[in-house]
């Protein structure tokens, strides 16, 4: 068969030189006004052949002033913004530098490396972008719901507001909240807040609806959020053990609070018939807010016997218990499963190879005693 | 005349040591106290207390391939041993991380990138050659798979939500979105873009958690030309969130 060589030099990538490159600043914003001019210094490393790229829609606007990344790793940018952007909002230019090539008929990895020059251009009239935030809280708290208006128009809004309803799980309107309210100058970000009292509902999820009116219009959001009461729920546990057998015995539990629980740690009795035949603990836990968490110990269920069992898990935490009852199942352990367990493919191999080198030394051994 | 002894030498020693000290101690109190010179007096009481320090923290963003060769060296498509293509790969799978090649040297670990700055950056990764191009063949293959290099390395870009979804690299289609499992991208390998691609909506900068791995795989058909071959990876990073 014709054996078709194909000397490939994969020389890809074979350069050894670690490629990295930083800037400084690593970003500029800007809002617009008409003619805006400003210089901006940049520092980087101290390199040769280091290219400096101005990308994005407004990039006629930005130049290069000075460029002494060679001589000491810095570089001024000119900003020159004309009277009027026909763009409103977000406008990026990207100040990018890359790394020079190494060279060397290779390819290896570059590094290049961009400072967004972010320019708020504003809405015609009156515009703004609202934020609603809430938190979640415990049952006895209070909570500070909020609401920003950041006006990116070309007016000044002269008031504005948030009417928040709380709706429990049921859909029922439980609380009305009104936030003071702002007047928010162009340009600026104004946080219209109001306080929610928890201990006033129970625990559980609740939606937030924020109706947001500000100068001539109305903004409705939503959020959602929990009251915590301190409860740790028992959600899972293991249910299935082998015979008299050393195995995990996992209990998975859940907070139902806003806050860290310390030393949470579970006693397990197990009953056959009434009668208690084993008990034991858990390791202590720490659960963070509204975590769920496993928590493990081994249980030794020798001479027990095969067959269902009552179990009794009792939870404490915080001077609280969470109890839960239910049953567990021992069973006599499958002999394929300690067939498969013991009598792999790598277990059986390096058996083979041991006897192998056993048997090796062996033979050595007695040929150097005939001589 | 006598001579002295080593107990009276240590003596006047000790002496002249003490009269020395008290008397620096007492000649600069007399001249802060009664000469006006202004010398502080000598206590271990701070009688400026306190000092104002200032310092600017500069931000910059800086990105960098921490592993950045890879060399298959040389080599061809193993035709006595019946295969009409070879295929090279950073990454091992069943077949190992080469099959139906010739003398190719195995790499057993690709491109390496971490973002060693002081900012979270958005990565974007673009080939500067497509396959075709590379290889010069038109059915060879040039693809690349992303990965995190540090668990918890690449999030999304929202922050208002918490906690913060994990994100896998983006490498494919349906991969890569909000909390997306390794298990559904990380070993997907797709063709490489000579357009600038997200990779990582938000890379990290704590040192624990800010690399991504780069793997690539190579397929050479036996109808490629001999010669030189030569591409390269360019990653760029920028300041996520933008302002």
């Amino acid at each position: 068969m014709k054996k078709i060589f194909i000397l490939l030099l994969m020389a890809i990538f074979i350069s050894n030189v670690v490629s990295a490159i930083r800037i400084s600043p690593d970003s500029i914003r800007i809002e617009f006004v008409p003619n805006f001019e400003k210089s901006y210094d940049f520092n980087t490393e101290r390199a040769e052949n280091v290219g400096i790229a101005i990308e994005g829609d407004l990039a006629k606007y930005v130049s290069v002033e000075k460029n002494d990344i060679a001589k000491d790793g810095t570089f001024v940018i000119k900003v020159k913004l004309p009277a009027e952007i026909e763009t409103p909002g977000k406008n990026l230019i990207f100040i990018g530098i890359t790394e020079g090539g190494k060279g060397g008929g290779m390819v290896s990895g570059t590094a290049s490396i961009r400072t967004p020059i972010d320019i708020r251009v504003p809405y015609p009239g009156i515009y703004a972008e609202i934020a609603f935030n809430v938190h979640d809280l415990n049952i006895n708290e209070t909570a500070n719901f909020s609401v920003t208006v950041n006006n990116l128009g070309k007016k000044d809004i002269g008031s504005a507001k948030a009417v928040i309803d709380v709706i429990d799980n049921d859909r029922r309107l439980v609380e009305k909240l009104v936030t003071e309210e702002k007047e928010v100058i162009v340009n600026a970000k104004e946080t219209l807040e109001v306080f929610f009292n928890a201990s006033k509902h129970t625990a559980g999820t609740y939606n937030a609806f924020a109706h947001v009116t500000y100068a001539d219009r109305l903004q409705d959001l939503e959020s959602i959020f929990k009251i915590g009461t301190l409860n740790i729920e028992i959600t899972n546990y293991t249910k299935v053990f082998f015979k008299d057998k050393i195995a995990k015995f996992d209990i998975e539990i859940e907070s139902g609070w806003n806050s860290k629980i310390g030393n949470v740690f579970a006693e397990v009795e197990v009953f056959n018939n009434t009668r208690e035949i084993s008990s034991f603990k858990t390791v202590s836990i720490s659960l963070g807010p509204w975590e769920k968490k496993k928590i493990s110990t081994l249980w030794d269920n020798e001479g027990l016997g095969e067959g269902a069992y009552d179990v009794e898990i009792n939870l404490l935490y915080e001077g609280k218990t969470t109890k839960v009852a239910g049953k567990i199942e021992i069973i006599e352990p499958k002999e394929e499963i300690w067939f498969k367990k013991y009598f792999n493919i790598t277990n059986l191999l390096i058996t083979a190879v041991v006897l192998l080198l056993i048997i090796t030394n062996i033979i050595v051994l007695f040929k150097k005693r005939k001589k | 005349m006598k001579d002295i002894s080593n107990k009276t030498v240590v003596a006047l020693l000790v002496a002249a040591i003490a009269i020395s000290l008290g008397g620096t101690f007492v000649t600069l109190n007399v001249l802060n106290n009664k000469l006006g010179v202004g010398m502080p007096q000598i206590t271990g009481f701070a009688t400026i207390p306190n000092a104002t320090a200032t310092l600017t923290l500069q931000t910059f963003s800086s990105i960098k391939f921490s592993q950045a060769s890879v060399a298959f060296g040389t080599g061809s498509v193993n035709t006595s041993g019946g295969f009409s293509n070879c295929t090279l790969s950073t990454l091992g799978g069943a077949a190992g991380f080469n099959s139906g090649c010739a003398d190719f040297s195995e790499v057993s670990s690709g491109f390496t990138i971490e973002n060693d700055g002081n900012t979270n950056l958005s990565v974007e990764l673009r080939s500067n050659e497509t396959a075709e191009q590379f290889i010069g063949a038109g059915s060879a293959l040039f693809l690349w798979n992303v990965t995190v290099n540090e668990a918890g390395s690449c999030k999304n870009t929202t922050t208002s939500t918490a906690p913060e979804n994990n994100v896998q690299p983006n490498t494919s289609v349906g991969c890569g979105g909000a909390g997306g499992a390794a298990a559904d991208c990380g070993t997907i390998f797709e063709s490489v873009s000579v357009t600038n691609k997200n990779i990582c909506p938000r890379l990290l900068f704590a040192d624990v958690s800010d690399s991504l791995n780069i793997n690539i795989n190579i397929t050479i058909p036996v109808d490629a030309p001999a010669g030189a071959k030569v591409a390269g990876l360019i990653v760029t990073g920028t300041r996520n969130p933008t302002s």
